[in-house]
């Protein structure tokens, strides 16, 4: 039975149904990734989970708690990770922790350990005293992420563990991500970024518009575009004459617009591409750029949505 | 148990803020010893100490401690004590105790020392202590209805400054409100925590009333104090 089990959730402002009919189950020990672009409804569905929002209708259990009905005990199973770094600045990171792990009711003395523990296992041990104020944003956001450990959770929340973090400071993060799992925690994470996806998550659920569209392990979602190449167009004002005369050429197995262009599916890019770049110069349209994109979770995304990630 | 932990927390970083000590503590005190170097042996400097003291507890509870709570709900620290296992409860009542115990401390330091620079009575102890702690819960309950109708911190500190100088100026901080008009002086009263503070602790300090010659004083207070926790706790907002 799933550690997190998500049955037909909605949440409703409104007319506007941020999260529509979700239903899904993380294992224990998986990491299980939520992919989608901005405003799919992640944060809404997270901040479900940990209590913050009363779902509209539909049920999630966390540890065999319900979240709607058992609030208190659930906030005692799961660590959440907020977006933003969420410390306070004129304390140390070693009273930030403390002060965290009050809030959890942990004894004094086993509350030291895991504080020296954790802050071992973010590599910040030396700093332990500096002032969060003085910390890089990528100190921070380890520490962020070890405040969220600090009563050792079964569950760890992540929402965009990596947004707007530099290259290296993102691979630190991945690497600890990883560690805390083999160390036995279940993570359900969301991230826009497909990289992240790929490289972290045992199984990946695509998110659209408050939907979950699908979820498969990474292998899998990839075998749903296995040998599917997708030119990106970037151009303006392409009429429906042109997607239709692109839609017939051979080869082409899709068509879609987005807000830049055009997303063509297709078995043989390379072959394909002067081709299509011919077909769209001969008309009055003006290309920005063309990209062949080799499968991997965006093409998913694309497949599956339409849509890019970053739409 | 928990409440008393943020309480803890917020003390320590109001503690460490020296722009907040600087305002708070330091500057009161600066004018206690200004007071009682410019005007030494003179009894009747003593009279305009409840009026300043209440606008300086004003802004330790009013100002830092809307401050206090739109900083924390600004920074995220608000939503992830939410996440926590803690009662909303413990939330509101640890923040405001940091602020009535910041408060308490501001009036007892400035009230020792206007004792000891510029000579000033204490009067009867027990009515002094139940008003000084009437007027900090007033002032605290104000302070948590700032926080609750700003949406943002400049805002927050916009409003604070409205509320302190509107309540000061008409409360009789700065001039006696017995000088105005008797229709301007019961406006001051049913709209100003500083005109029942001051006309108490006056009372006690100069004209030797007791605990029960100023319970009416007392009373006024805690109504303050219950009006405003009731708006404040019904409309908080943690997002």
């Amino acid at each position: 039975m799933g550690v997190i089990i998500i049955d037909d959730l909605y949440k409703s402002y409104g007319d506007i149904r941020a999260v529509d009919g979700v239903s899904f189950e993380v294992e224990q020990g998986e990491i299980f990734g939520l992919l989608g672009p901005n405003g799919a409804g992640k944060t809404t569905l997270i901040s479900m989970l940990c209590c913050l929002l009363e779902p509209t209708s539909g049920t999630a259990m966390i540890d065999g708690k319900d979240v709607s009905k058992d609030g208190m005990n659930v906030r005692s199973v799961i660590g959440v990770v907020p977006q933003e770094v969420s410390l306070y600045p004129a304390l140390s990171a070693y009273d930030n922790l403390k002060f965290y792990g009050k809030m959890y009711d942990m004894p004094i003395d086993q509350l030291e350990e895991r504080i020296e523990h954790l802050l071992k296992t973010v590599g910040l041990e030396e700093r332990a005293v500096d002032l969060i104020k003085r910390y890089s944003g990528g100190m921070k956001r380890r520490i962020n992420i070890a405040a969220a450990l600090i009563h050792n959770p079964k569950v760890l929340l992540l929402d965009e563990p990596t947004l707007g973090l530099d290259p290296q400071t993102r691979i630190k993060i991945h690497e600890l991500i990883k560690k805390l799992n083999e160390d036995g925690v279940t993570i359900l994470l969301t991230t826009h970024y497909m990289d992240e996806a790929e490289k972290l998550c045992n199984r990946v659920g695509i998110m659209d518009n408050g939907r979950i569209v699908v979820v498969d392990t990474v292998e899998r979602l990839l075998e749903l575009v296995g040998g599917i190449d997708i030119i990106h167009v970037e151009a303006e004002e392409i009429p429906s004459v042109l997607i239709e005369r692109i839609s017939k050429m051979k080869g082409v197995e899709k068509v879609s617009r987005h807000n830049r262009g055009l997303h063509i599916e297709t078995m043989n890019g390379r072959e394909l591409l002067p081709k299509i770049v011919i077909e769209i110069g001969s008309s009055s349209v003006k290309i920005k750029s063309v990209q062949i994109k080799e499968p991997s979770l965006e093409s998913v995304f694309i497949h599956l949505t339409g849509k890019e990630l970053r739409d | 148990m928990k409440f008393i932990y943020i309480a803890t927390k917020d003390l320590k970083i109001f503690f460490k803020d020296i722009q907040a000590l600087a305002m708070l503590i330091i500057a009161p005190i600066m004018m206690i010893l200004i007071m009682g170097a410019a005007f030494p042996g003179e009894e009747g400097v003593s009279y305009a100490i409840p009026g300043m003291s209440i606008m300086f507890l004003l802004f330790a509870c009013v100002m830092q401690g809307s401050m206090s709570i739109l900083d924390e709900r600004e920074s995220g620290t608000l939503r992830r004590l939410m996440i926590a296992p803690v009662t909303r409860s413990s939330i509101i009542a640890g923040k405001v105790l940091a602020y009535y115990v910041l408060g308490l401390t501001q009036i007892s330091v400035l009230m020792v020392l206007s004792h000891l620079v510029c000579g000033m009575n204490f009067g009867n102890i027990s009515a002094l202590i139940t008003l000084v702690l009437a007027t900090t819960a007033a002032a605290s309950g104000l302070g948590m209805l700032v926080a609750v109708f700003s949406k943002t911190k400049p805002q927050g500190h916009t409003l604070s400054l409205v509320a302190i100088m509107f309540m000061s100026a008409l409360g009789g901080s700065w001039w006696s409100v017995s000088m105005y008009p008797p229709l301007m002086e019961k406006i001051a009263y049913i709209t100003t925590i500083n005109a029942w503070a001051i006309d108490g602790l006056q009372n006690v300090m100069f004209h030797g009333y007791g605990l029960t010659e100023v319970a009416v004083d007392v009373c006024a207070l805690l109504v303050f104090a219950l009006a405003f926790f009731a708006v404040a706790v019904k409309s908080f907002r943690f997002e």
